[in-house]
């Protein structure tokens, strides 16, 4: 009966807190959402409306798209980008499967702290003994030294993260294959890549991610033939490159691929990211 | 494993297991090694050879240009890089901007995570606009901030103009160049700040909230009292995470002032790469990135003390 008397003004009161905090949401999202509002509309404005930050309505135009596309090896490096990361992406999520099942059913715990270690070093530090090495054998500028040097990014953090999604597997449903007569790989086989397999895909969509990403080791291993995305990107950073048009249509070019595939699958991403980030 | 044991108790559903080859039995016997050789070949040759590599190289003289035949100095590049005051002033930036970035996103990602625990409407659209940032390549994002620094046509010096503030020399003066750089960082990263402390709230028991609810404790007691030391573990993984990558900091800080105006925004990342790629002194870099290397295990060691807690898994 008390709950029914003071139902009226406690819905009037969870309204009020509703609208409160949307309003905070907004005020809270809002500006970090801008910059890729921004980043989006002023990569079809004309250059000379640039020198009028105030002005948002303008006839939206291709013509930053197309210089970006014909001017630089934006197209070239987003393909060599998509090669590189995609196979650094295999690479490092095979290793990562089988490393993390070992130890995640083993308890290797030393093995998974040297990985923890290999996730420290500074990618600087690496660069310089990778810069001499690869220049003695001829890898420098080219695909398989990048895809190489992709690797230091996607094995540690695959396996960091799918350490967490083997645990979610019971371990009932292994020893139920051998029983039935599976060996241990088998059993991997059978049982475990079926089961992981979501937890593969966010870990790929995530190594990938990273991998795309990078730009200090394509900046420093990469070079005039074979380069990736973001060092394109990077090239825009000269004001004397292009205009600020150009600017923002060669950021949209290689964000908002990205923003579609993790919207289409956020939710097994945010749990990937949650494992990965926070190493339990 | 007592494989044999239950083969017997289900031995009529299975006729014979040790039909398979040797190699079937090989491998199960060495699963362990069978199964991180490609991980270990890999990190060995990636990491620990490199890492090798660096020490040794970090030994000796070796300039690109007029030294090409490097002969071993000893410590003297150890010795040799504290004179080097832009490196000394490196590392000061680099500890300035990364305490200032993760102080910023530890207290916005806070309370972030406190409101996205809460359910209202529309939070999952609010979320996913809210992690964008973190999964946009740090060059692109570099350029939108760079023309956002603008002097004279930039989107901030614009919203100032409009309530009447003069402009303000966002990455071409001394004073204002790191803080900018310090806001890109704080925007770049919070997200995953929210991320981590959000997943440590969810994951916290129910009862004392319940039974401080109970006693009557207001919002901000149960804030000051039970959220925050409950989440003290999360609070300091996360911390550990983000300052490791905050020391790296390289792509923005290129891209918007490249180290300048002045070397004032020169990090040790930075400096190692523009001794190493730019000027050629590629002993003195792999010592310094040997050093900064020190430095990244020495934040990572310190927080671990912190958290008192040794790292389950």
């Amino acid at each position: 009966m008390v709950a029914l008397k003071r139902l009226l003004p406690k819905r009037g009161q969870r309204i009020l807190e509703g609208l409160i905090t949307q309003a905070v949401m907004i005020a809270i999202v809002g500006p970090f959402f801008f910059i890729f509002f921004y980043m989006f509309w002023s990569s079809f404005k004309p250059d000379y409306l640039f020198f009028e930050p105030g002005i948002w309505s303008f006839e939206p135009i291709w013509d930053n798209y197309d210089e970006v596309i014909e001017n630089s090896d934006m197209l070239r490096n987003i393909g060599n980008s998509l090669v590189i990361s995609g196979i650094a992406t295999l690479i490092g999520l095979a290793c990562g499967l089988l490393t993390a099942y070992s130890v995640a059913r083993y308890n290797l715990q030393k093995l998974a702290m040297a990985i923890l270690l290999t996730r420290m070093i500074p990618y600087i530090t690496a660069l310089v003994p990778f810069w001499m090495v690869y220049k003695q054998v001829g890898l420098l500028n080219s695909y398989s030294g990048l895809i190489l040097a992709h690797l230091i990014i996607t094995i540690p953090f695959s396996v960091w993260i799918m350490i967490g999604f083997i645990e979610d597997i019971p371990k009932d449903l292994e020893e139920a294959a051998w029983i039935d007569g599976c060996s241990k790989a088998q059993g991997f086989i059978k049982v475990i890549l079926p089961l992981s397999t979501p937890g593969m895909v966010a870990t790929a969509i995530l190594c990938f991610i990273f991998s795309w990403n990078n730009f200090q080791l394509a900046l420093v291993l990469g070079g005039f033939d074979v380069s990736t995305a973001p060092v394109t990107v990077f090239k825009y950073a000269d004001p004397e490159a292009g205009g600020s048009g150009q600017m923002m249509a060669a950021a949209t070019l290689v964000t908002i691929p990205v923003f579609i595939i993790v919207l289409a699958i956020q939710k097994q991403l945010a749990s990937g990211l949650t494992m990965g980030g926070v190493s339990k | 494993m007592p494989d044999d044991g239950l083969q017997t108790q289900t031995a009529g559903a299975v006729p014979d297991k040790k039909s398979g080859s040797n190699l079937t039995d090989w491998v199960d016997r060495n699963l362990t090694v069978v199964f991180n050789a490609p991980t270990v070949f890999f990190l060995l040759a990636l990491v620990a050879f490199p890492v090798g590599i660096v020490v040794y190289t970090s030994f000796g003289d070796w300039q690109l240009i007029t030294n090409q035949e490097a002969k071993s100095v000893g410590f003297d590049n150890y010795i040799k890089v504290w004179s080097d005051p832009r490196w000394n002033w490196s590392i000061f930036h680099t500890f300035y901007y990364a305490l200032a970035t993760v102080v910023g996103q530890l207290i916005l990602g806070m309370a972030t995570a406190l409101l996205f625990n809460r359910s209202f409407a529309g939070k999952s659209f609010y979320r996913s606009i809210w992690m964008m940032p973190m999964i946009a390549m740090s060059t692109a994002i570099s350029l939108v901030w760079i023309l956002f620094f603008d002097n004279a046509y930039g989107m901030l010096n614009f919203a100032l103009n409009a309530i009447n503030v003069a402009p303000v020399e966002w990455t071409t003066s001394p004073e204002f160049a790191m803080p900018s750089l310090i806001l890109v960082g704080i925007w770049h990263h919070t997200p995953f700040m929210t991320l981590i402390l959000l997943a440590g709230l969810q994951s916290l028991p129910n009862d004392p909230f319940e039974a401080a609810r109970i006693d009557g404790a207001s919002r901000w007691q149960i804030l000051w009292h039970i959220t925050l030391p409950l989440m003290q573990g999360h609070i300091i993984v996360a911390l550990i995470l983000r300052s490791i990558f905050a020391v790296k900091e390289f792509d923005t800080i290129l891209a918007i002032t490249e180290g300048g105006p002045n070397y004032v925004t020169e990090t040790m990342n930075m400096n190692i790469y523009f001794n190493a790629f730019e000027y050629g002194y590629m002993g003195e870099a792999a010592a310094k990135g040997v050093i900064f290397f020190g430095f990244i295990l020495l934040i990572q060691i310190i927080l671990v003390k912190l958290r008192k807690r040794e790292w389950s898994h």
